[in-house]
């Protein structure tokens, strides 16, 4: 990135910026668990967990930065926009979890 | 209709012969009629034997009635109306903003080619049978959500509602209340959703026009001009969960109380489900009881349905589409 030198995309963040920020949030967040995790072999990382941490990691990330670079208004839109997506992957996340259930219960033999 | 236009042809054609009505008309305006008597007549006849049958439970001495336990009929319903309100809002309350979210989504925010298939995935939640519903709620969900209980009562432990002790089960009030919320969810969903793409695209885009973001202009355009409906599509929802039976009944281990507390093992049941599972083994009076608490879930119901019919209707002359 550095000084950019084309005036029309100055005092924006680069289209690139929100997934880089979403994978950092997400490698933070396993990292922190990772480390913090008791020395345990029956220890098992929650993926879910990580990920929900993750994904505030970079909301709150990715809103920070923009107002700094961007003003108030454009982060809060990001903010929305980052938000109302998250409201659609969490709906579907009954509906892949009950796919799953239905799917691979019914074709065991046993509960 | 029958009178003629001067002018200059040739051919007039002798007055019009009286309007004929073919038997298709016949038919189509006999039936539609017919269809909504039998509708008025249905819901007659549903409230007269509610009314019928429920009336000797409420008069009759609560010793002679073994569900009662003693106690009146008000005493014994009041808990069942508290669980399935306590249910349905808690449902709503996590359903609501979500169906907002997906439905600004599929509206505004996803990309134009994909969007109508994002809408039919979500429409899917709606096909799931609520007995399928009510298995995945006891056997995924309410493990799954066990442990977050603990951690509830560990750390939130001073909110009331998180006051413990927490279920060994996960079956608490509002596991029942996250699977009634993904129930209502398609609902709430596919109503606000049709609702937000009537937006006059003028408005929008002079919002667009004046600078205004994305969520600048859905907060100033989209979400006012669309509020009767949002209003009625969550009155909707709040519909169906109040009637909710099957799931509730599955998921909920329940105890006739009164209880704020979210994650204990003692829980409110709510009405329908209560009848649900009362019903089997209820003879003479008890049937009776079980039935007028059907008749009050009935005037909850319709109440809160003509509640929503009310706004939609007060709404509709402003909805900005005219």
């Amino acid at each position: 990135m550095g000084q950019n030198s084309n005036a029309f995309a100055r005092g924006k963040l680069g289209s690139s910026v929100p997934s880089l920020m979403l994978v950092g949030g997400l490698a933070l967040s396993w990292t922190l668990f990772a480390v913090s995790a008791p020395n345990d072999s029956d220890y098992e990382i929650n993926l879910l967990v990580v990920a929900v941490v993750g994904i505030i990691f970079f909301t709150l990330g990715l809103f920070g930065l923009a107002v700094r670079v961007e003003g108030r208004r454009r982060a809060v839109d990001r903010l929305a926009t980052i938000l109302v997506t998250l409201a659609f992957f969490i709906a579907l996340t009954p509906l892949i979890s009950l796919i799953i259930t239905v799917v691979s219960k019914a074709t065991k033999s046993h509960l | 209709m029958t009178q003629e236009m001067g002018g200059p042809t040739a051919i007039t054609p002798p007055a019009r012969p009286k309007v004929v009505v073919r038997v298709g008309d016949r038919v189509f305006s006999g039936s539609a009629r017919g269809a909504g008597i039998f509708i008025l007549a249905m819901l007659a006849a549903v409230s007269g034997f509610l009314l019928l049958e429920g009336f000797p439970a409420i008069v009759a001495d609560p010793e002679d009635i073994s569900l009662l336990s003693g106690q009146s009929f008000w005493l014994w319903v009041g808990p069942l109306v508290f669980g399935t309100f306590w249910a349905s809002a808690l449902g709503l309350l996590v359903a609501f903003p979500l169906a907002i979210g997906i439905a600004l989504f599929i509206s505004h925010y996803a990309p134009r080619r994909i969007a109508t298939t994002l809408g039919y995935l979500v429409d899917l939640l709606a096909a799931v049978p609520s007995v399928v519903y009510g298995l995945w709620g006891a056997v995924i969900l309410a493990p799954a959500m066990q442990p977050l209980y603990v951690w509830l009562e560990d750390n939130l432990g001073f909110i009331p509602f998180f006051a413990g002790p927490a279920s060994g089960t996960g079956r608490t009030i509002l596991t029942a209340a996250l699977v009634l919320a993904v129930m209502v969810l398609p609902i709430i969903t596919a109503v606000s959703r049709e609702v937000f793409l009537q937006t006059p695209v003028l408005y929008e885009e002079a919002a667009l026009a004046l600078g205004a973001t994305r969520w600048e202009m859905i907060r100033t355009v989209v979400l006012p001009v669309g509020r009767g409906g949002i209003i009625s599509a969550a009155m909707l929802g709040l519909g169906r969960a109040l009637g909710e039976t099957l799931a509730v009944a599955m998921v909920l281990s329940a105890t006739g109380v009164i209880s704020l507390n979210l994650i204990s093992s003692v829980n409110p049941s709510t009405i329908a489900a209560n009848v649900a599972l009362s019903f089997p083994e209820a003879y003479g009076l008890n049937v009776n009881v079980l039935i007028a608490s059907g008749l009050i879930l009935f005037a909850i119901t319709l109440v809160v349905n003509s509640v929503a019919r009310w706004i939609v209707n007060r709404r509709s002359e402003f909805s900005g589409a005219n």
